[in-house]
């Protein structure tokens, strides 16, 4: 490949918080976004975490009117518009390109009345083209939506075009909000927990949806002590087996992480981001598929139990707060984990505390039956 | 010669030639019934998909009708693009959550992510590689070449099913899938490179 790409910058508006070092606070508590949820339309209540659209318009009214825009296209603009600034990137540079993270975009769109904001920005290409116009990026945005292994497939994509010389720098952002639209779907699927989620735990019985706003960028151009950290290896497969239901013998993502381990150097792994999503089957599978690569005993976390599952987000607000977590040298508790309730033994965390770390295996599995793993290395 | 298929306006043509349309166009999913027994797709699961997964499965089928895919399936990868993605199947979901007639359907609901019919086309083909979902406005080649070239060059893929598949209505809808090889990429590439020289 031409030349070697670097993740040189990383931000996060979440529930817990407007950026990383609110958020990591926040979990160092052990508090949680996940608040009880009674939507009328739901068979019975759960628990989501989402961030109040009063409190993004206050901060947003500082450069825009706030009527204008769409919830995630405000938590979009706040992020990147921080992005930017705090790391003097040029969007109108041909080099640099925004690679947008979503499964479902503007979607709570269906139930806006606003005459402010036309309809067709309930699109991903329109919603895309407001963010590409708001700053005005030199190129299009690129969107990439793969079900639940969006977040962890775009920042390797970004990785891939920038160390093919393509792109000086790629913001890799990731969004994707609570909306009726998906509670319904997931609550007709029986797939939500009606308590807080309790990932690879015994008692886990599924789900809590949540919402964010991640970013890093990845770039070639680094100044001195610029440099977080640098994706070693990375490797996505199917199962080829079922839309919804990941293969029983986790089959592809064993095989991702087995690829990933294949690229890797001596460097050990210092623990593990998992999807963990707290459904009986994802937990099961995940476990299994660490089980096989003998990475059983490697420290694992699942950040669901803070902030739910945020789908295209996921990956890159876990990738974020695992960043933050090798940076600091403390490693973030599993937070929900009490006994450990899959088939394969795995070493959940259940407390934080100080260690030097290196590197960290992210991991994410999805709809479609895809899967997802990459190494990060510290530099 | 790679292996291509385009299904628009009714008709299925696979590498240029015209091989299924029906004469007076009904609906869309009599068209795509039709196509799919003529030309004996095989897929228990088709009658359950949404028309976007149909219209997928159908167009891969054909892609390797004639050279069933034999590869090791893990090292076979896809990318898939669109616009409008499950803009169309989405519309059918919230006709569902209208509050007077509340009952969200969840089978239509897993049809509600734009990958979903990459999802089903790895199962009919057995693919198990790399692979890319993105939403673009229009076919975007180079790019499109950029990402093959990244599937056989960094990702050790030895071939790729590579579509865009749009349907933004009954009426507007088309989809185009090619097969890429490694081997005949590496040729492509060499004749550039003597190009340029």
């Amino acid at each position: 490949m031409g030349t070697t790409s670097n993740i040189i910058y990383k931000e996060l508006i979440s529930p817990l918080g407007f950026d990383v070092q609110e958020n990591f606070s926040a979990i160092e508590r052990g508090d949680t976004g996940l608040r009880a949820d009674h939507s009328p339309f739901l068979k019975k209540g759960t628990f989501t975490a989402t961030i109040s659209e009063e409190t993004i318009d206050v901060r947003f009214s500082e450069y825009e009117n706030p009527r204008y825009y769409s919830k995630l296209e405000k938590l979009s603009i706040l992020l990147i518009g921080k992005v930017l600034r705090k790391t003097g990137i040029d969007p109108k540079n041909e080099r640099t390109l925004l690679v947008y993270s979503t499964t479902k975009g503007n979607i709570d769109l269906m139930d806006s009345k606003s005459p402010h904001i036309p309809e067709k920005r309930i699109q991903l290409v329109e919603f895309k083209n407001v963010l590409q116009r708001y700053f005005g990026f030199a190129n299009a945005p690129l969107i990439v939506s793969n079900a639940c292994v969006s977040g962890v497939q775009a920042t390797i994509l970004a990785n891939d075009l920038v160390k093919n010389d393509l792109y000086d720098t790629i913001i890799v952002v990731g969004g994707d909000l609570v909306s009726r639209f998906t509670l319904s779907g997931f609550s007709a699927l029986n797939a939500l927990s009606y308590t807080k989620c309790k990932p690879f735990d015994e008692k886990r019985d599924g789900i809590n949806l949540g919402e964010c706003c991640a970013a890093l960028v990845v770039s070639s151009k680094i100044e001195p002590n610029q440099g977080i950290a640098r994706i070693a290896a990375s490797s996505s497969t199917t199962d080829a087996h079922h839309t919804v239901a990941p293969s029983r013998e986790g089959v592809g993502l064993t095989r991702a992480i087995k690829n990933c381990l294949a690229q890797r150097d001596q460097t050990d792994i210092d623990f593990i981001s998992a999807h963990g999503t707290a459904t009986r089957y994802n937990d099961e599978m995940e476990a299994l598929a660490i089980h096989k690569n003998n990475l059983n005993d490697v420290p694992l976390n699942s950040l669901k139990g803070y902030f739910g599952h945020t789908l295209g987000a996921a990956g890159i607000l876990e990738t974020v707060l695992s960043l933050e977590s090798l940076q600091k040298g403390q490693t973030i508790a599993s937070l929900g984990f009490t006994n450990l309730g899959v088939s394969s033994k795995v070493n959940v965390l259940h407390r934080s505390n100080k260690k030097n770390m290196k590197c960290f295996l992210k991991t994410a599995a999805g709809f479609g039956g895809v899967n997802s793993a990459m190494l990060i290395q510290k530099l | 010669m790679r292996n291509q298929c385009i299904i628009t306006e009714n008709s299925v043509q696979v590498n240029d030639q015209t091989i299924f349309t029906t004469e007076s166009p009904e609906d869309l999913d009599s068209f795509l019934l039709e196509a799919y027994s003529t030309l004996k797709v095989n897929y228990p699961k088709f009658h359950k998909m949404d028309r976007i997964s149909k219209l997928g499965i159908i167009t891969a089928s054909m892609v390797f009708k004639d050279t069933p895919n034999t590869s090791e399936p893990f090292s076979t990868g896809i990318i898939l693009c669109s616009k409008s993605g499950c803009l169309h199947t989405d519309g059918t979901y919230i006709e569902g959550l209208r509050p007077e007639n509340f009952n969200p359907n969840p089978t239509l609901f897993t049809y509600t992510l734009p990958s979903i019919v990459m999802g089903e086309i790895c199962i009919k083909q057995n693919i198990k590689g790399e692979n890319t979902y993105l939403v673009l406005e229009k076919f975007n080649q180079p790019l499109i070449d950029q990402l093959i070239s990244n599937m056989f060059f960094e990702k050790g893929m030895d071939q790729c099913l590579v579509g865009w598949i749009e349907l933004e209505s009954a009426n507007n809808y088309k989809s185009h899938f090619y097969l890429e090889s490694k081997v005949n990429y590496q040729k492509i590439i060499g004749q550039k490179k003597l190009q340029y020289a």
